[in-house]
């Protein structure tokens, strides 16, 4: 079955929101995914904007100013909740992990 | 100036894998995507190159919103800063192509590429696909319907048998598409929700391919059955209510109404248009009066013009000089040298129709005479011929005055109706504006003249 949409983040879109957590337009974003993860995790322009208008649409970000042909985005409350929500499901995981290869359950 | 060529192409528009691999062989030949349209696409000659081509959507790329425009714009701008050049696009669809070795993929997330794939497939191709179907499904029934009631009125009112077929098969290929397209939606979204890369589209080829044959048979089928005339109308109608819809759309869009409000609102006012369209047509080309009396096989031997007893507007009548096997000189003196002479015969598997007229200007009170025949070995298409040409008020005539197996008439002052059954042939004689009835030897000439058609 399809899951809820955004209800788990891929790693994409975790890391698309965490740039945001400052105001930042597109590039800026690919330019701090690359940073933020050693170049390990590449965001291309068209997941990226399809990601921005769709998390723009759900209100988990907003258009904060457009200056030309660059809009500036920055994470909601409603966002920010999500991130952490994914965080704490990452987390669970990771121990999850630790405690079945330590053997602790 | 650059060598260009057309190509007719079709690719359902979610076949992005399909039109990136036929875009890097064609550019492997020498050719670079440069326009894109709905069967065809233009290709411009360069130097054989190793390309990569990839297929983006932006959902409201054809939107005239300024705002959204701005936001394609700068779209555009990152994909050419990842190192792609736009090599063509159309409505939601944006071809990119690269000559890095390894270029950076535009697409990095499968999970978003399958929501972005729907969201411009429920804004463009599936909408459409699945209204064209709904449409061509509700004229087929009708067809069929009218095909199976009353065969005689059907091929009488010139259609044939295989004009079913543009219905039929458009109805076909778009269930074949739609169906096609939601298997591999449910694929896509499988594969994405386990991390992997979307499933290829490039298994629809042959699909496209007999897209594009079907739609050049359907116009070839409405073009023989119809005439250029008809089919030119028609489709100039679906030009102008196709646009009008798009721009009203846009209109209802940007005044905030919801998906369902803007449908609704589209909706009546293109059934609006294509009424104002239709009514326009039969205006300018006579089209009310059945576009059947514009015969393209023959060009009148006169137009006479005639003010519409009805309407009280200017009409053309079309005088014809078809040799015809049974004409009023046959067995009475005419007093009228101005008729329009006019022969047909329609066959198709089930039944042979042949129909004669010799008449006047609507407002020219002459005797006229016209004749339908239906020729048929069926005998269900025998009754449906005779339920055609006998209505309830029509009274029993003596079949031997006829020679026939049974006869019916239908006697108005100065109009005589006469359905005769003869074995294998129902006829429908109509004697209008006739003084009196017909005279046994009057009768015995139509007969035999009957007998030899």
């Amino acid at each position: 079955m399809p899951r809820e949409k955004f209800q788990t983040l891929t790693e994409q879109m975790f890391y698309i929101l965490m740039a945001l957590k400052t105001e930042c337009c597109g590039i800026d974003i690919m330019e701090s995914i690359k940073k933020m993860t050693d170049c390990r995790v590449n965001v291309g322009p068209g997941t990226l904007y399809n990601l921005l208008e769709q998390f723009s649409e759900e209100g988990i970000i907003r258009l904060t100013k457009v200056e030309g042909k660059k809009r500036s985005y920055i994470l909601t409350e409603k966002g920010a909740a999500l991130l952490e929500k994914e965080f704490s499901r990452l987390q669970r995981q990771t121990e999850d992990y630790r405690r079945f290869f330590t053997g602790e359950c | 100036m650059s060598k260009k060529k057309k190509r007719i192409e079709y690719f359902a528009p979610y076949d992005h894998t399909g039109m990136a691999a036929h875009f890097e062989k064609m550019a492997a030949k020498g050719w670079l995507l440069c326009g894109m349209g709905s069967f065809t696409n233009t290709y411009t000659a360069i130097e054989p190159a190793d390309m990569h081509f990839t297929v983006t959507y932006f959902s409201e790329a054809d939107s005239t919103d300024r705002d959204t425009l701005s936001r394609y714009e700068e779209f555009l701008d990152m994909c050419t800063t990842a190192g792609w050049k736009l090599a063509a696009e159309k409505s939601v669809i944006q071809v990119f192509y690269s000559t890095a070795y390894n270029p950076q993929p535009l697409e990095t997330d499968p999970v978003a590429q399958v929501m972005t794939v729907e969201k411009a497939m429920r804004s463009g191709g599936v909408a459409a696909w699945r209204a064209s179907m709904f449409a061509s499904f509700c004229y087929l029934t009708d067809v069929l319907w009218d095909l199976y009631d009353n065969p005689v009125r059907f091929f009488m009112a010139g259609n044939s048998w295989y004009s079913i077929l543009p219905w039929l098969s458009t109805f076909l290929f778009l269930m074949l598409h739609i169906g096609v397209y939601n298997r591999w939606m449910k694929k896509a979204k499988s594969a994405a929700e386990s991390g992997l890369s979307l499933p290829p589209t490039a298994t629809n080829r042959p699909l496209n391919f007999i897209t594009v044959i079907v739609f050049v048979l359907n116009i070839a089928v409405w073009t023989y059955t119809y005439g250029r005339l008809f089919v030119g109308i028609l489709l100039g109608m679906t030009i102008i209510v196709f646009t009008a819809a798009v721009y009203i759309s846009r209109y209802f869009k940007k005044s905030g109404t919801t998906s369902m409000e803007n449908g609704f609102f589209t909706g009546a006012v293109m059934v609006v248009i294509m009424f104002g369209a239709m009514w326009a047509a039969g205006e300018y080309t006579n089209y009310t009066y059945g576009i059947q009396s514009i015969r393209s096989d023959k060009t009148p031997v006169k137009v006479q013009e005639y003010i519409s007893p009805v309407t009280g507007k200017k009409r053309e009548f079309y005088v014809y000089d078809d040799e015809i096997p049974l004409k009023i000189e046959d067995f009475d003196e005419i007093v009228y040298d101005d008729y329009s002479y006019e022969y047909s015969i329609t066959e198709n598997p089930f039944m042979t129709i042949i129909e004669i007229s010799q008449d006047t200007v609507p407002t020219v009170k002459h005797r006229e005479l016209y004749c339908e025949i239906v020729k048929t070995d069926s005998d269900h298409f025998y009754e449906k011929a005779v339920d055609n040409f006998t209505y309830s008020s029509y009274e029993t005539e003596s079949a031997d005055l006829w020679g026939a197996v049974k006869a019916d008439k239908f006697i108005y002052p100065r109009n005589f109706v006469y359905v005769l059954q003869y074995p294998g042939k129902v006829v429908r004689l109509s004697l209008i504006n006739w003084e009196k009835l017909p005279t046994t030897a009057q009768r015995a000439v139509i007969v035999q003249k009957l007998a030899e058609i």
